[in-house]
C-alpha cells in the first residue's frame, strides 16, 4: 500500500488517498469524458474511504448518476463521481507519475477518435460491453 | 468559401466555431499539462481570428506565459495557448469539443519522455523530449519547475 499525495495544476486543491503500490489506471473515450477533457479521461483506483480532499473544487452534475469535479481556479480536472454509493475516481494526473499506476482498461474503446489511440496490449472494452459491465440493461452509461 | 466546424463543451454553455480547416492534435506530457488534464493534454492549433467562442468561459495564466481555459459551468478544457511571445495568436483547442476530434489527428507529442510509466500514447507520431523542447523553447523551464 502507498500514501498518494495529490495537486491539481495550481496546487489550490490537495488531495490524499491511499491506494496499492502499482494502482489500476481506467481510461475512458465516452464523447462526455472527451468534452470535459480534451481527451481521454484516466482515473487511479484508490481506496474510496481514505479521499481527503482540501481546496475550491466545483462539482458539475453531469447526467442524473454522475459528477464531475474540477479546480474553481484553474479548472483542473478532479474526478469522476457516483451520485449513487458516492465514490469518487480521482484524475490520475492529480499524482506524480500517475501514482505509478498501471492502464487495465480502457472503456467505449470503439469510440475513441480516429486521430489517436493508448498504445498496449490492456483490455479494450467496446461501448456495449462497458454498458453491459456498468449498466446492464440502461441506455447511456456515462 | 471555408467550412465551419462546430462543437462545444459537456453542458453546451460554451459553444465554439471554427472557419476551417482544423490543425493537427498535439500532445504534451508536461508536469502542468498532466495536472491539468489529469492525463495527457491534447490541443487543435488554429489561429485565433479564425475561431469564435461564446458562453462562461473562464482563464488561468498558468505559467508567465501560458493561460488555459475551461467553461466555468461543467468545467471542460477549452482552450491553451500563449497570450504574448513568439506562438501567441493560437490556441490549441481541446480536440474534445468536436465530434470525433474534428476529424484531426495526432502528429505529434511533446515532452513525450515524461509520459507516466502506466500508459502511453500509440503511432508513429514525432515525439520530442523534454530535453529537445527546452532547448527550443527556453521561457518554459519556468512553467515546468511551478509544479514541482
Amino acid at each position: 500500500m502507498q500514501y498518494l499525495e495529490g495537486q491539481c495544476l495550481c496546487g489550490a486543491v490537495k488531495v490524499t488517498a491511499t491506494a496499492a503500490d502499482e494502482p489500476k489506471l481506467r481510461a475512458c473515450n465516452c464523447v462526455m469524458c472527451r468534452r470535459h477533457n480534451s481527451a481521454a479521461f484516466v482515473t487511479v483506483e484508490v481506496d474510496q474511504d481514505s479521499i481527503k480532499i482540501e481546496g475550491p473544487v466545483k462539482v458539475f452534475q453531469s447526467s442524473e448518476w454522475a459528477q464531475r469535479a474540477f479546480c474553481e481556479t484553474c479548472g483542473s480536472t478532479l474526478w469522476y463521481g457516483l451520485v449513487h454509493d458516492g465514490s469518487r475516481h480521482l484524475a490520475a494526473g492529480l499524482f506524480d507519475n500517475a501514482a505509478g499506476g498501471t492502464l487495465v482498461e480502457e472503456y467505449f474503446s470503439d469510440q475513441c477518435p480516429q486521430g489517436y489511440a493508448f498504445a498496449g496490449d490492456h483490455k479494450r472494452l467496446t461501448r456495449e460491453e462497458t454498458y453491459a459491465l456498468f449498466a446492464p440493461g440502461e441506455g447511456e452509461a456515462q | 468559401m471555408s467550412e465551419e466546424i462546430k462543437g462545444h463543451c459537456l453542458c453546451g454553455a460554451v459553444k465554439i466555431t471554427v472557419t476551417g480547416p482544423l490543425g493537427d492534435i498535439s500532445a504534451c506530457h508536461c508536469d502542468l499539462c498532466t495536472r491539468w488534464s489529469g492525463s495527457v493534454q491534447m490541443g487543435i492549433e488554429v489561429p485565433q481570428k479564425r475561431v469564435e467562442i461564446t458562453g462562461p468561459v473562464k482563464t488561468h495564466r498558468s505559467s508567465p506565459l501560458g493561460e488555459r481555459a475551461w467553461c466555468d459551468t461543467c468545467g471542460s478544457a477549452v482552450w491553451f495557448r500563449y497570450p504574448e511571445g513568439p506562438d501567441a495568436g493560437y490556441f490549441e483547442l481541446a480536440p474534445g469539443l468536436f465530434d470525433n476530434a474534428g476529424g484531426a489527428k495526432l502528429v505529434r507529442i511533446v515532452y513525450a519522455d515524461r509520459h507516466p510509466d502506466g500508459y502511453a500514447l500509440a503511432g508513429d507520431v514525432q515525439r520530442v523530449s523534454k530535453a529537445e523542447y527546452e532547448a527550443k523553447h527556453p521561457f518554459v523551464e519556468e512553467k515546468t519547475n511551478a509544479v514541482s
